[in-house]
């Protein structure tokens, strides 16, 4: 009995050691737990550092086309480096992964989803992290493997489109107007708002904000907070540190030797088809006048080449043919455009095709005929073109009675606006005007001026000088250095797609092209406005890589 | 309960014949003795261990937030945030409400240092370590990427756990870092 009852005590001693190693070894998986819980937890405070500085990086980058790259640069920098893929699946055990893409994406492998999807978000930077590399400590005890820890963020890059460069002569006005903007705005100096509002989601001013009292924000735009910045913004394209817009270079002027004075093509039905050789060999040396030739089918052609100018285009079809680069030059009269498209006719004004190509033209284009005229710039659906206005600039007047005036521009076209600095001569600097005239409904959709969408100008409508420094300003209408004049009364659809880049010069709007433009951005010295003008940022037709040097970034999401 | 009884039975008729009362009384409270010792030496240190380095990862956390906070303060524009140190180390102290501020060598958290500097390297490269405060790069420098300005912060703070067991948990230093980019103007 006693011996049964010791054999039992024995046991009963057992008993504690074995529910204590059981209880410890859950207390360990628990600690165990724990800890490597807490440590996961901060692992990923630690991914979402690097998360942001890599989005908002990568958006900084976003204009360069090398987002990627800076994107994962910024997480390595924040101690993440590894196999950089946006495939939306979870990267292998031991591995991280590092997707930076723009724009960005639903990633379900992360659980995560965004609103900023699609192309209207390609100034978005989405910066994925996920690490699958995380050590256990404890838990590896019982085999236990690190869950993949993730984290994403996403920054706006591109985000200012309105630059008003001028450091001394308060660089933004508006008078009577209301400017609504779904990009923000830098002024480098005073904002003077008389009687306006402007309406954007970020203002950031040097100076101070001057005038008497302002107008309500319409139409769902908000008015921001006015940022005082401390140093004045750099021309974003020409910043510090990266290489400047280029400017394209003129065509060399042509020579002349002959008298026979200017060529003529008259009621021709048929347009003859024209080579340089009439003008710079032949001898033709005053220029050339087409008037009412041509049909739609069968123009007057220009084949590429440098052409005596000033060129006459009256109540004809005229087709320029693309290729290499031709150009249309004025070397006798400084009274002239270079090319000049004019009418007389109440039944229409001429039709003038551009073909892709770069054109240069001395003294200057002008379609200011009594009677509109359709001038396509650019014809050639899917190629960029490039205008030199080497002296006289731009001028696109559309008068009233007769259907369509002024421009269109199928593949996109970027006007150079350049010349010299001298005083009365043919490339003397000349100013463009865009300058609508009309009522009714005239213009139709061949008002529309589009920026091209490849090459080196893509995005980039109107490209001034950067030593055209003039700055006059211009009043209703009037013509002035890089003046847009406009009165109203056009019901059609009127929008200018691009840039205003006139980084010396003034620019003035009279007129709203913004409001049906998917994109417009202004980067001016001075800028005023005397009418309500909009401009959005849908920046879908451009590729990544548009030209707009645009640093700064903010995180989003 | 037969076995119960039968156990205090048997005990007091062994203590009454053997008058070994002092054995049988230490071998009944074995289990207690063992689940003392258990506890003492082993669990609560794990229980402490657990507080400790849960509340060590509940500042460290908040340390690299710091950090990232005070980076993204900077990182506004060059023009002024990227040199307002004043700023950043604000940015850091009101991102982290739970450390204080001044060491008072109480068990917790105390700031140690915020330190933040700025420089500039190419788009394309990773840099490292703290910024020279200065840029001595040109648009020469980088070739195929542009310039940027970055703001690298530093926080480390003073931990001083609850439970210190004869020096087996002592004070330690939390870090976070950041490197935040901005463009330069």
């Amino acid at each position: 009995m006693l011996g049964r009852i010791a054999m039992k005590r024995n046991r009963e001693a057992g008993q504690s050691l074995i529910l204590v190693a059981v209880v410890m070894v859950m207390l360990i998986g628990i600690m165990g737990f724990a800890v490597d819980f807490g440590y996961y937890r901060f692992l990923r405070r630690q991914l979402q550092t690097a998360a942001d500085a890599a989005a908002l990086a990568g958006a900084m980058d976003i204009t360069y086309g090398d987002f990627s790259t800076a994107g994962a640069a910024a997480a390595a920098e924040n101690g993440f480096t590894g196999t950089v893929s946006c495939a939306n699946q979870k990267p292998a055990t031991g591995t991280i992964s590092i997707c930076i893409q723009s724009p960005p994406q639903n990633m379900s492998a992360v659980g995560f989803s965004t609103p900023f999807t699609g192309s209207g978000y390609k100034n978005y930077v989405q910066a994925v992290i996920q690490d699958n590399a995380a050590p256990t400590f404890f838990s590896k005890i019982f085999n236990g493997t690190a869950p993949s820890i993730s984290a994403t963020a996403i920054a706006e890059g591109g985000l200012n489109c309105i630059y008003g460069l001028d450091t001394g002569n308060g660089a933004l006005s508006m008078f009577l107007s209301i400017v609504s903007s779904t990009c923000g705005v830098v002024d480098n100096d005073n904002l003077n708002l008389t009687l306006a509002a402007l309406c954007a989601p970020s203002i950031q001013l040097v100076g101070s904000q001057t005038g008497i009292f302002g107008l309500s924000c319409t139409g769902g735009f908000n008015r921001a907070k006015v940022v005082k910045i401390a140093s004045a913004v750099a021309d974003p394209f020409c910043q510090t540190g990266a290489s400047c817009l280029p400017a394209p270079s003129p065509g060399l002027l042509p020579t002349c030797s002959g008298a026979k004075g200017t060529y003529t093509v008259t009621n021709q039905a048929t347009g003859p088809a024209l080579t340089a050789a009439l003008t710079t060999i032949a001898g033709y040396c005053t220029g050339i006048t087409i008037t009412g030739s041509g049909t739609a089918a069968h123009p007057v052609t220009f084949a590429p080449g440098n052409y005596m100018g000033p060129i006459k285009i009256v109540n004809s079809y005229v087709t320029f043919t693309g290729g290499t680069m031709a150009s249309v030059f004025n070397v006798n009269s400084a009274s002239q455009p270079g090319l000049n498209i004019a009418s007389n006719n109440l039944f229409g004004g001429s039709t003038v095709l551009f073909q892709a190509a770069t054109y240069t033209i001395a003294g200057g284009l002008s379609d200011a005929g009594s009677f509109g005229s359709y001038i396509n710039f650019n014809s050639t659906t899917g190629q960029a073109s490039l205008m030199i206005l080497d002296g006289g600039g731009l001028k696109l007047v559309g008068n009233s009675g007769a259907s369509g005036s002024a421009g269109q521009s199928t593949g996109g076209i970027t006007f150079y606006n350049t010349g010299t600095a001298a005083g009365a001569c043919v490339t003397c600097y000349g100013p463009i005007t865009s300058y609508f005239n009309f009522s009714g409904t005239f213009c139709g959709a061949g008002c529309n001026l589009t920026a091209p969408t490849t090459g080196t100008y893509a995005g980039i409508l109107f490209f001034q000088d950067r030593n055209d420094t003039s700055t006059s300003t211009c009043a209703f209408g009037a013509a002035a250095s890089a003046c847009f004049g406009a009165s109203s009364g056009i019901s059609g659809p009127v929008a200018h797609t691009g840039a205003y880049y006139f980084p010396s010069g003034t620019v003035d709007f009279d007129f709203n092209f913004g409001a049906g433009a998917p994109y417009t951005y202004l980067i001016a010295k001075d800028a005023n406005w005397y009418v309500n003008f909009q401009f959005n940022s849908n920046y879908a037709s451009l590729p990544t890589s548009f030209p707009l040097r645009q640093g700064a970034a903010v995180l989003v999401q | 309960m037969r076995i119960f009884a039968m156990r205090k039975k048997a005990k007091i008729t062994s203590e009454v014949a053997n008058g070994k009362l002092s054995r049988r009384a230490s071998q009944r409270g074995s289990s207690l003795v063992e689940a003392a010792l258990v506890g003492v030496l082993i669990l609560i240190p794990m229980l402490a261990a657990v507080i400790n380095f849960g509340r060590a990862y509940f500042y460290s956390i908040e340390v690299v937030n710091a950090a990232d906070a005070a980076a993204q303060f900077g990182a506004q524009n060059t023009g002024s945030t990227m040199t307002n140190n004043t700023g950043m180390i604000t940015a850091a102290h009101n991102e982290a409400p739970d450390i204080a501020v001044t060491c008072s060598g109480k068990p917790g958290a105390c700031w140690s240092s915020v330190t933040p500097s700025w420089g500039c390297e190419c788009s394309g490269t990773v840099g490292s370590g703290a910024g020279s405060n200065t840029c001595g790069l040109t648009l020469a420098s980088c070739t195929g990427s542009h310039l940027v300005n970055f703001v690298y912060v530093t926080t480390v703070v003073t931990y001083t756990p609850f439970f210190n067991f004869l020096g087996l948990f002592p004070n330690m230093n939390l870090r976070g870092q950041a490197r935040v980019r901005l463009a330069p103007q």
